[in-house]
C-alpha cells in the first residue's frame, strides 16, 4: 500500500529519526572527550579527539574476554528460545486442549515478575545443579526467561495467519512436525526474527544475573565491563561511553542482518491472504 | 530449512563449550590458600595487593582473590550468595544496618577472640559493627562532611571562611548579589540533602544533646533540633535556582561547583577525586558550619563508610584459617596506613597519618580527631539502625516490621521543608514519628 | 482429543514448558513463601506472621496510602505510555509501510538503535539534556522565547512522570514500531483499495479498514504496555532516586519494593518479606488485567476469519 506522494510521510520519518539519532550521535561525540570535556561541554563537538579512551576503555573494562562470554550467552539462549518457544506456540495456538490458556497466561505471567524476587530460590537452584560460577547457569535464566514473550508473541502471530494452508497439507497426508516445519515456520519468520532480536539485546545487556552467578571475574559478560565505570559516588564517563559505542556494535551488526531478513520474507510475498 | 541446521550446530557448539567452561571452574590450589574478598570499591584492588604481599612475607601462603561489584549491585549480589550459602570469605559490609542483619543471621563470625581491637580508640565506630555486645567487623573508613568553597571566587569578593552563621549568610549574600550561585544543592538526591543537614545538626545540637537524643532523653521535637532544620531551611535562599529539579544525573553538584559555576558546595571528603577529576585547577578550601556566636564550638559530621567482616559458614579448615589471618591483619596500623595511602580516605585505625598528598583530607583528619560530633545523631547512629529480627525468636512478634532508621526519615521531609512546604517544627515532627520505634 | 494429536502437542510443549518450570515458575512459586514471614531478607525464615504482611500493604494507614499511590502511578503510567504508542508507534510504522521498502528498513534500524543503549547512559544523556538551568532542551526553550514550556520536567510533581514517559517511549519505541509493521504489511492491498474506490478518505480508511484487520495486534501491544507499566522501574530509579521524587509524585511499584526491600544509598530497608508481598500482589494486578487483555485479543483474532 505505497502511497503515491510520500514526501510528507518522508519527513515525518526523518524528523522523528533525528529526535532519536542527534542523542546518539552525541553520545559518540562525548565519547572522544576527557572527562572535564563531558561534564562542562556536554553539547559541542569535542575539540581535541582522545581515542586513548578507547584503548583504555577495552583494557579496564577487559571488553575482549567478555565479549566472548557475551557472544556465547547470546548465541544460545537465543537459538534455545526461538527453537522451544516456536514449538510450544504452534501447539498452544493451533491445538484445542486442556489448559491451553493456562500454560499460555502462565508465559505471559513471567514479564511480571521482579527478577530480584526469584534470584536467591534460583541461586539455590544452580548450587544444586553444580552450575554456580559456569556460563550454562546464566543461558539457562536467559532462555527461560525469554520464553514468556517469545511465546507470547508468536502465539498471536500464529492466531493471526489463517489455517487453510496447514489445514490443505494434513488434508494431503502431513504430519504436524512436516506442517510445523515446512508451513509454519517460513509463516512466522518475521516475528521469530523480533524474537530473535530483542532476546539477544536483553541477554547482551543483561547485568543482573551474571553478578549474581557467576562470581569469576574471567566469566563475566561486557554489560558488567561498562557498568564497571560507574562507581559509587563517580561515574569515569570517559572510558563509560566508549566502552558502550564498543559493546554497541556488534547489536547494530545483529540488527541490520536480521532486519534484512525480515524484509526480504515479506516481500518475497509467499504468504498472503 | 537451512536456519533450523544452523540453530543445532550452534547447540552443539554451546554443549562443547559449556563442557570446558565447567572444566575450567574447578582448576586452582597451587599450594597457597585462596582467599576471595568481595568489595563495593573497584579502587581497594591495590590495597589488596599489598595484603597479600605482607601476609606473604610474614610466611602465610595465602592468596587473595577480590572481586568488587558495582555499588549499586553490592548488595543484592551479595544477599543473594550469602543467603544461598556460597557467600565470599571476607566481605566489605555496609556499617550499621547492613553489618547487624547478617550478624543477627548468625552469617558473620564474632571477631572479639580473633582480632585486636584495641587500635580502634573511637568507641562510637565500632558500635557500628556491634550486634548484642559482639563485634563482627573491622570498621575501614570514616567520611566526613564539610562546606567546600572555591578560594579563587573568595578571593574576588574578599570573603573569609565564616566564623559565625551570620558570617555565612552575609556571605551567601555578597556572592547572590554578584551573580553567583552562593551553594549548589541537589533537590533530586535525598540522600544528599540528609548529610547536608546532618553537618548543619553537628554544629547546632552539640555532644550534650546528642548524647541525651541517644539516651532517649529528648527527642526529635526538641526545640534545638527544631531550630536546627530551620537553619537549613534558611539556606535554601541561596540555592541555584530551580534546585529542587536538580541532581538527577547523579552528581550536578559536584560538576558545577568544579566548573565555577558556584562558589560553596556541602558536600563529603569522599566526593573530592570527583570534583578533582572534573577539573584539574580548582583550589578548593573547606570549613565547618559555623555556629551563632563565635564562643560556641563548629563540629564536624562524620560516619563509619563500611566493616570489613567474615564469613562463619567457610566450610574448608584451612581457608577459615587463612581467613582469620586475613581479618586480623585488616585491623592493624599497616593496613590502615596503606588504605589511607591508596585512598586519600580517613582509616578509624590508631597511628595512621595521611599523606601530605592529600591535603583536605589531612584537615578532615584534624577535625575528625579535636571536634568530631560524638555520639553521631543521623546516619549510622543507634536511631539509624532498627533492631534486625533475631534468628532465634521463634516466638517473634507476629506482626510486620516496618521501622525506617533516621537517615530515612529526614530525607523523607527535607525537600518540603526546604521548598517551604513544611515548617521546621512540623519536619521535626514528621522525623519524631518515623523512628518512634526507637523512643519506645 | 486423538491419543496421537495428545502425544504431538507434549512433544511440542514440553521443552519451553519444561525449561520454564524450572527456572522461573518453581523459584517464583518458592519465593512467595517470604511473603508470609516478617523477614528482612538475610539468613533462615523464622518469623511466621501469615497474611499480615498483605493486609498491612492493603488497609494499614503506613502502608497502604503509598501502596495505593504506587497503583495510581503505575496505571497513569501505562496510559500515558498508551497514548505514546498509539501516536508515535503505530502512526511511525503507518507511515514506514508507506514509503520504498529498502529505505523503511534504515528507519526501522534507527528507531530501534535506543534499545541497545543501557537504561543508565539513556537517563544520564536525558538528565544533562533536562537540567533546569543549562541543560540544552530548557535552554532551547529560552531561546524561542517559549518560557511557558520551559518547566523543570523531571522536578515538577505534575510533570516528572510524563517526562519519564516519553525518555522511555524514546527508548523502546522500536519494538511496537517492528510489531506494527509487520502487522500492517499483513493488510491485503485489495481491502485498502476497495475502500479508496468507495471514495473513504485516508483517515476513514485506516479507522474502519485498516485498525479492525490489526486490532488483535494492537492488543498484544496494549497487554505489553500494560505488563511494561506495571515493571517501570529502571528510570525512575536512576533519574529519581529511590525515594522516587520529587515528593514521591513518581513513585511506582517497582519502586516501592526496591525500596522496602533494600533502602538504598544509606535509607534503612523495611523488610524482604513485606517486599515480596508487595510484589505478589503488583503481580496479582497484572496478571487479572492481562487475563482480560488476552481474551479480547483472542476473540478480535477469531472475529477476522
Amino acid at each position: 500500500m505505497q502511497a503515491k506522494r510520500p514526501v510528507i510521510s518522508y519527513l515525518l520519518l526523518i524528523l522523528c529519526a533525528l529526535v532519536i539519532v542527534l542523542p546518539l550521535l552525541d553520545l559518540v561525540s562525548l565519547s572522544f572527550k576527557d572527562l572535564p570535556g563531558i561534564v562542562g561541554h556536554p553539547f559541542s563537538l569535542p575539540e581535541k579527539i582522545y581515542w586513548s579512551n578507547y584503548a583504555t576503555a577495552w583494557s579496564d573494562g577487559r571488553l575482549g574476554r567478555f565479549l566472548i562470554n557475551t557472544a556465547i550467552v547470546s548465541v544460545v539462549s537465543v537459538a534455545v528460545i526461538i527453537l522451544f518457544s516456536s514449538m510450544a506456540a504452534y501447539a498452544i495456538a493451533r491445538f484445542q486442549f486442556i489448559g491451553n490458556q493456562l500454560i499460555y497466561l502462565g508465559f505471559l505471567a513471567g514479564l511480571a515478575l521482579p527478577i530480584q524476587m526469584i534470584a536467591v530460590p534460583l541461586f539455590i537452584l544452580m548450587r544444586q545443579l553444580n552450575l554456580l560460577d559456569n556460563l550454562i547457569s546464566v543461558i539457562l535464566v536467559y532462555s527461560a526467561s525469554g520464553m514468556s514473550f517469545s511465546v507470547f508473541l508468536l502465539v498471536n502471530f500464529i492466531r493471526s495467519v489463517p489455517k487453510d494452508i496447514e489445514d490443505s497439507a494434513l488434508i494431503d497426508g502431513a504430519g504436524y512436525f512436516h506442517v510445523f516445519y515446512r508451513i509454519i515456520l517460513p509463516l512466522i519468520r518475521p516475528s521469530l526474527t523480533t524474537v530473535a532480536l530483542l532476546n539477544f539485546v536483553s541477554a547482551w545487556n543483561g547485568l543482573f544475573f551474571p553478578l549474581v552467578l557467576l562470581s569469576n571475574p574471567d566469566h563475566m559478560t561486557v554489560a558488567v565491563g561498562v557498568l564497571s565505570f560507574i562507581g559509587q559516588y563517580a561515574t569515569q564517563w570517559n572510558l563509560l561511553l566508549p566502552s558502550l559505542v564498543i559493546v554497541m556494535l556488534p547489536t547494530l551488526f545483529v540488527f541490520i542482518f536480521a532486519s534484512r531478513q525480515f524484509i526480504r520474507n515479506m516481500t518475497a510475498g509467499a504468504v498472503k491472504l | 530449512m537451512k536456519g533450523m541446521e544452523k540453530v543445532l550446530c550452534v547447540l552443539a557448539v554451546v554443549g562443547m563449550s559449556g563442557g570446558l567452561l565447567s572444566a575450567c571452574g574447578t582448576t586452582g590450589s597451587s599450594g597457597s590458600t585462596t582467599v576471595t574478598v568481595w568489595s563495593w570499591r573497584s579502587q581497594d584492588a591495590p590495597l589488596w595487593q599489598k595484603v597479600q604481599d605482607a601476609l606473604n612475607k610474614k610466611g602465610d601462603n595465602i592468596k587473595i582473590q577480590f572481586r568488587s561489584i558495582q555499588a549499586t549491585n553490592y548488595d543484592s549480589v551479595l544477599q543473594t550468595a550469602m543467603d544461598g550459602g556460597q557467600g565470599p570469605d571476607i566481605m566489605y559490609q555496609r556499617a550499621g544496618e547492613g553489618t547487624e542483619q547478617y550478624a543477627a543471621a548468625n552469617m558473620l563470625k564474632p571477631l572479639d577472640k580473633i582480632v585486636n581491637f584495641s587500635n580502634i580508640t573511637n568507641q562510637s565506630a565500632l558500635e557500628a559493627a556491634q550486634y548484642k555486645g559482639k563485634t563482627y567487623g573491622v570498621p575501614f573508613a570514616i567520611q566526613t562532611m564539610e562546606v567546600f568553597y572555591n578560594t579563587d571566587i573568595f578571593k574576588k569578593y574578599d570573603l573569609q571562611p565564616p566564623k559565625t552563621w551570620a558570617d555565612f549568610i552575609n556571605i551567601c549574600k555578597v556572592l547572590k548579589r554578584h551573580g553567583v550561585t552562593p551553594l549548589e544543592a541537589m533537590g533530586i538526591q535525598g540522600w544528599m540533602l540528609a548529610l547536608n543537614f546532618d553537618e548543619i545538626g553537628a554544629t547546632f545540637l552539640g555532644n550534650k544533646f546528642t548524647q541525651q537524643l541517644v539516651d532517649k532523653k529528648v527527642n526529635y521535637t526538641n526545640p534545638a533540633f527544631v531550630d536546627a532544620l530551620a537553619h537549613y531551611q534558611q539556606l535554601s535562599a541561596y540555592f541555584e535556582p530551580n534546585f529542587k529539579a536538580v541532581g538527577s544525573a547523579g552528581n550536578e553538584q559536584e560538576t558545577n561547583f568544579a566548573l565555577g559555576k558556584s562558589a560553596m558546595v556541602m558536600d563529603g571528603i569522599f566526593d573530592i577525586p570527583t570534583i578533582e577529576q572534573d577539573n584539574k585547577n580548582l583550589h578548593i578550601g573547606a570549613f565547618l558550619i559555623p555556629p551563632e556566636k563565635p564562643s560556641q564550638q563548629s563540629r564536624i559530621d562524620w560516619y563509619v563508610d563500611g566493616n570489613i567482616s567474615m564469613n562463619n559458614d567457610i566450610k574448608n579448615p584451612q581457608v577459615e584459617k587463612a581467613a582469620e589471618e586475613v581479618i586480623k591483619y585488616v585491623a592493624t596500623t599497616a593496613f590502615g596506613q596503606d588504605f589511607s595511602d591508596i585512598a586519600g580516605e580517613i582509616s578509624p585505625i590508631k597511628g595512621v597519618t595521611i599523606s601530605p598528598k592529600y591535603p583536605l583530607s589531612v584537615q578532615a583528619y584534624q577535625w575528625y580527631q579535636t571536634r568530631s560530633i560524638s555520639p553521631v545523631f543521623g546516619i549510622r547512629s543507634p536511631m539509624d539502625t532498627p533492631p534486625p529480627t533475631p534468628i532465634n525468636s521463634k516466638k517473634g512478634n507476629k506482626s510486620v516490621n516496618d521501622t525506617n532508621g533516621i537517615f530515612s526519615a529526614e530525607q523523607k521531609v527535607l525537600l518540603p521543608l526546604l521548598t517551604h512546604q513544611m515548617t521546621p517544627k512540623h519536619a521535626a515532627q514528621e522525623i519524631q514519628k518515623t523512628v518512634s520505634w526507637y523512643f519506645r | 482429543m486423538q491419543r496421537r494429536t495428545r502425544l504431538v502437542v507434549i512433544t511440542f510443549l514440553a521443552p519451553a514448558v519444561l525449561l520454564y518450570a524450572s527456572f522461573i515458575v518453581y523459584p517464583f512459586v518458592s519465593s512467595i513463601r517470604y511473603s508470609l514471614y516478617n523477614y528482612d531478607g538475610v539468613g533462615p525464615l523464622t518469623d511466621f506472621v501469615g497474611f499480615k504482611n498483605f493486609s498491612y500493604i492493603l488497609f494499614s494507614h503506613a502502608f497502604a496510602g503509598q501502596f495505593w499511590r504506587a497503583v495510581w502511578h503505575n496505571f497513569y503510567f501505562f496510559i500515558l505510555s498508551m497514548a505514546l504508542t498509539t501516536v508515535f508507534g503505530l502512526g511511525l510504522a503507518y507511515l514506514l509501510v508507506r514509503v520504498r521498502e529498502s529505505i523503511s528498513r534504515w528507519f526501522q534500524v534507527i528507531y530501534f538503535v535506543p534499545m541497545v543503549v543501557p537504561p543508565v547512559v539513556v537517563a544520564y544523556l536525558w538528565a544533562m539534556y533536562l537540567e533546569p538551568n543549562d541543560g540544552a532542551i530548557p535552554t532551547i526553550l529560552q531561546d524561542l522565547h517559549l518560557y511557558k514550556l520551559n518547566i523543570p520536567f523531571l522536578g515538577s510533581e505534575v510533570w516528572a512522570l510524563p517526562t519519564i514517559a516519553v525518555i522511555t517511549a524514546w527508548a523502546g519505541m522500536g519494538l511496537p514500531i517492528l510489531i506494527f509493521v509487520a502487522a500492517l504489511i499483513g493488510v491485503p492491498n485489495e481491502v485498502i483499495e476497495a475502500a479508496k474506490a468507495d471514495g473513504a478518505s485516508q483517515f476513514r480508511t485506516f479507522v474502519s479498514v485498516i485498525f479492525p484487520i490489526i486490532k488483535p495486534t494492537f492488543l498484544t501491544i496494549t497487554t505489553l504496555n500494560f505488563v511494561g507499566a506495571f515493571g517501570a522501574f529502571d528510570y525512575i530509579y536512576i533519574m529519581e532516586g529511590t525515594q522516587a521524587g520529587p515528593n514521591y509524585a513518581t513513585d511506582v511499584i517497582g519502586t516501592l519494593f526496591y525500596r522496602t526491600a533494600f533502602g538504598g544509598f544509606g535509607t534503612t530497608a523495611q523488610g524482604v518479606g513485606l517486599a515480596t508481598a508487595l510484589a505478589v500482589l503488583g503481580f496479582v494486578i497484572v496478571m487479572a488485567v492481562s487475563a482480560i487483555l488476552v481474551l479480547l485479543q483472542k476473540r478480535a483474532s477469531a472475529d477476522l476469519f
